[in-house]
């Protein structure tokens, strides 16, 4: 990994423990409502919205739904898209050719309509859109971890180590994961980046999780008043293209010809 | 050989779409009956449902009884329009497709026009070019749709703000069309724009990767200019790989069209999708999604077929 992509994944990461400190409490807490529409001051860096609440704190707890929400959907994508990957390069032939055809099926599905459905049978809710994500979203990193390993699986160290009798998964966690982990790192980045969006795409529709607040709902309230109180639009839109963009950054994507969206 | 994975394909997406629709139905809060009829109180209400839609009966007859009425188009009833699904979503198709069709043109040009015009060269290799395309593909397109509303509609005043139709332009003739064009540029800006950031990139480094063959080489020895290189020869080749990552993202152009259609306040349905949801109406946000999936299943067969048509190889199965 780049030091540019590993600076990426530590930026998210601050950025990520920066929004856990500024909003200890679970909800906003109005204040005044001759508070409101208070334009950045010292008091209150971003500002306050139409209710009188600071929209820093806010952002921070948008921040840690974005987070959340992209976070669960990636570490699931990556368990099922790296064990798809290596079970499909290392594992028989026709199994190779089964979760292939089934990798091909699900990432056809249009996550996010599911994601709507799911959210109109079971209500809008963080842990939901996160399992229909990455649920849906494995096959970018099963695609990538299968290229990767069938490369190395013709490598002179690799053979030696087959040679031996070192069994299928030794060879898998010791020789395979290493050196397919760049790769897969990638893979999860853009999948990170889309839950990201996506999350915030469903809030900004009005079918987020109504407990939490979002970057997308905070654009979305924010955009009406965005002539008279810029900045209730202006940073949520900030925070939520800064942290896709260092999603993009910490997956090379997309001047890296691999990333398939 | 190949178009007939590709036939299972589409089968299977569309079967898998419909057997998680039915799973998620079943395992709702309430059970079926309450998703796909809503709850009025009344009674006897719910029993009625169940027996409209065959619940009553076990549960693997209830799911082949499902694949078979989606299999003749039957895609259930919606409870707050009192229409079938199949006819509110075949009256918003004609939107979705007329946002999504120019979109996918749009970016696919101008990306590949961008792509080529900015080609890395050993005196100048562009990095503003592309850290300007990496950021706006970093853009969520609602965002860009505001960005432009704001900008063409209420500063400039040029263009709609929302809407499909004005309605004080007469219906029906020319000045409808004219005005539904207009109002469909800019949500058709706001889905391509993504899209043209990433197809600009792709094309760059394929043409790019294209350009250091030995092919590449002779024409250029031969004396031809740099862009008849660039265009004739490089770009060609090039088109395979872009076209298959171009098409892999058409399931982003039906995502971003639920977005740019709430954005703009579009009759599309992606906004039906979203409306429905809101309303609890199930069977037409099911209809939605199983539409949606054909839509994306079918593209990339399309897509399959292009590349078949740039490289005859890919037809008889050699390569």
């Amino acid at each position: 990994m780049s030091r540019f992509r590993a600076g990426a994944v530590a930026a998210l990461a601050f950025f990520y423990l920066l929004c856990l400190l500024l909003s200890p409490r679970g909800a906003l807490d109005a204040l005044a409502m001759d508070l409101a529409f208070m334009p950045p001051s010292l008091a209150h860096p971003m500002g306050t919205d139409d209710l009188g609440r600071d929209m820093l704190e806010a952002l921070a707890q948008g921040g840690r739904t974005s987070l959340l929400v992209a976070s669960l959907t990636a570490c699931l994508a990556l368990l099922l898209g790296a064990a798809v990957g290596l079970v499909a390069a290392l594992g028989p032939a026709a199994l190779d050719e089964i979760l292939m055809r089934a990798a091909d099926i699900v990432v056809s599905l249009p996550a996010l309509l599911f994601a709507i459905l799911v959210a109109a049978l079971f209500g809008g809710s963080a842990v939901n859109l996160a399992l229909v994500l990455g649920l849906t979203r494995w096959p970018v990193i099963a695609r990538l971890v299968r290229a990767e390993a069938l490369v190395l699986r013709e490598t002179d160290f690799v053979r030696a180590s087959v040679s031996v009798g070192t069994p299928p998964i030794a060879l898998a966690v010791r020789h395979i994961i290493p050196h397919a982990s760049s790769a897969a790192l990638s893979a999860t980045g853009i999948v990170f980046g889309g839950a990201v969006l996506a999350e915030s795409a469903l809030a900004y529709v009005g079918l987020g999780d109504p407990r939490l607040t979002s970057w997308g709902q905070l654009i979305a309230s924010g955009f009406a008043f965005v002539t008279h109180a810029w900045w209730m639009w202006a940073f949520p839109a900030a925070a939520l293209c800064g942290a896709s963009a260092l999603a993009g950054l910490a997956a090379d994507q997309p001047s890296d010809e691999r990333s398939t969206g | 050989m190949r178009i007939l994975s590709r036939l299972t394909l589409v089968v299977g997406a569309i079967w898998l779409a419909a057997t998680l629709a039915f799973l998620l139905i079943h395992l709702a809060p309430g059970g079926p009956a309450v998703a796909l009829g809503g709850d009025s109180g009344a009674p006897g209400y719910l029993e009625e449902v169940a027996r409209i839609y065959g619940l009553d009966r076990p549960l693997h007859e209830v799911y082949l009884a499902w694949l078979g009425n989606l299999l003749c188009g039957d895609l259930g009833f919606s409870y707050r329009s009192q229409q079938p699904v199949l006819t509110l979503v075949l009256d918003r198709l004609p939107v979705t497709l007329a946002l999504i069709g120019p979109a996918l043109v749009v970016s696919g040009l101008a990306g590949v026009a961008l792509g080529l015009a900015w080609l890395p060269r050993p005196d100048k290799p562009h990095r503003g070019f592309v850290a300007a395309m990496a950021a706006l593909h970093a853009l969520p397109s609602y965002l860009v749709g505001q960005g432009l509303i704001v900008v063409f509609a209420l500063w400039l005043g040029v263009l709609p703000v929302q809407g499909l139709v004005d309605e004080r332009v007469p219906a029906g003739g020319g000045a409808r069309l004219v005005d539904m064009a207009r109002h469909l540029v800019l949500p058709v800006l706001a889905l391509a724009l993504h899209h043209v950031a990433f197809t600009a990139l792709l094309t760059r480094a394929r043409v790019a990767g294209e350009l250091s063959r030995p092919y590449i080489v002779t024409a250029a020895a031969k004396g031809l200019p740099s862009h008849a290189v660039e265009r004739r020869h490089a770009l060609p080749n090039a088109l395979l790989g872009i076209v298959t990552l171009f098409g892999a993202r058409l399931g982003a152009f039906v995502a971003g069209a639920v977005v740019v259609e709430t954005v703009f306040a579009l009759p599309g349905l992606g906004r039906l999708a979203v409306t429905s949801a809101i309303a609890r109406d199930h069977p037409v946000v099911i209809g939605i999604v199983l539409v949606t999936t054909a839509i994306v299943v079918l593209g990339n067969l399309a897509t399959d077929m292009v590349l078949r048509w740039l490289d005859p190889r890919l037809a008889e199965g050699r390569s």
